[in-house]
């Protein structure tokens, strides 16, 4: 699905993106080979800055569906570290509050 | 990681047992994050799907075990499988078949509802915008070629999936980002020999 145009937000927002354009960065396959080494980097508090890393950032911000799974991926890598990656029957039993909840809205006849 | 590969039978049996309960784990804190895309899915639905991906992910992991370099920790490297396949997974059920005509006619209303909801703006300031926003249609016009321009209005301007708009380009994901890449270089590239920084196009347009 898609809007037809930008609005203001989103066009400042476009605008950062087009400035922000390096002249050298990696693609999608390349970013994956490295999100996992970004990832701990980042979980432990490192230095994000290292040069193997730099174009990371740079594509990340550049491209929407590879943020997602880092954002993704960041999740669960903090979570494990801090020993509080759910068990699957919580996250499950959580899924399942929420549908309820949600379906305890009574129709207007 | 080790008892996957060089350990006999059962212990290895144990490892990969234990690795698929981590990956169901994570990819649940996945779908927990997108759990507005999965509206009225049952638990059972979540549980499935849930269990395919990370059954996928674990033949993945399985016979891409020599690629793993040791860069990162093993848990990390192996849950990046189950992520990016949940994602996939994700992007595939939203997916909508676009022809390049459709694309190309986004063009002409580049911008076009930037300049709405202004409020009261004076008169110079909203002159200001407008020259800007005909400046940046002008150069998307001029200075890159068909391809970078329905590239540029498919992904960035209409909101498109990056496998929406490869697909109607012909592209794999890959030729699409470079593609991107090079248009977002000639605009910034022609932006720059005109002088104009970020901040001075922003400065019009904040109040």
């Amino acid at each position: 699905m898609g809007r037809t145009t930008l609005n203001p937000e989103q066009f400042l927002n476009w605008l950062e993106q087009i400035y922000a354009t390096r002249e050298a960065e990696i693609d999608c396959e390349r970013l994956q080979a490295l999100l996992p080494t970004y990832v701990d980097v980042e979980v432990a508090g490192g230095d994000l800055g290292e040069a193997r890393l730099v174009p990371v950032r740079a594509h990340l911000a550049q491209c929407p569906a590879c943020h997602d799974e880092y954002q993704g991926l960041l999740a669960v890598a903090r979570l494990e570290a801090q020993g509080r990656l759910p068990e699957a029957e919580e996250s499950l039993a959580q899924f399942e509050e929420e549908i309820e909840s949600t379906s305890e809205v009574v129709p207007v006849h | 990681m080790w008892a996957l590969t060089e350990q006999p039978g059962e212990v290895q049996n144990d490892a990969l047992r234990d690795l698929h309960d981590f990956l169901l784990r994570a990819v649940l804190v996945y779908l927990s994050q997108h759990r507005s895309e999965l509206a009225g899915w049952s638990r059972d639905d979540v549980r499935r799907l849930a269990e395919d991906l990370a059954q996928e992910a674990l033949l993945s992991i399985r016979e891409s075990l020599s690629s793993f370099k040791r860069e990162s920790k093993f848990t990390t490297w192996a849950y990046r499988f189950v992520i990016n396949r949940a994602a996939s997974e994700l992007r595939r059920r939203h997916y909508q078949n676009v022809s390049l005509d459709q694309l190309r006619e986004g063009e002409p209303a580049l911008f076009q509802a930037v300049l709405l909801e202004q409020g009261t703006i004076e008169p110079e300031r909203m002159a200001e915008r407008r020259h800007y926003l005909k400046l940046l249609r002008e150069i998307i016009e001029r200075d890159l070629n068909e391809r970078q321009r329905a590239a540029i209005v498919g992904v960035h301007m209409q909101g498109r999936s990056m496998d929406e708009v490869a697909a109607a380009l012909g592209l794999n994901r890959n030729a699409l980002y470079k593609l991107l890449h090079d248009a977002r270089k000639r605009l910034k590239a022609r932006l720059q020999a005109q002088h104009l920084t970020e901040g001075d196009i922003l400065a019009a347009f904040q109040d």
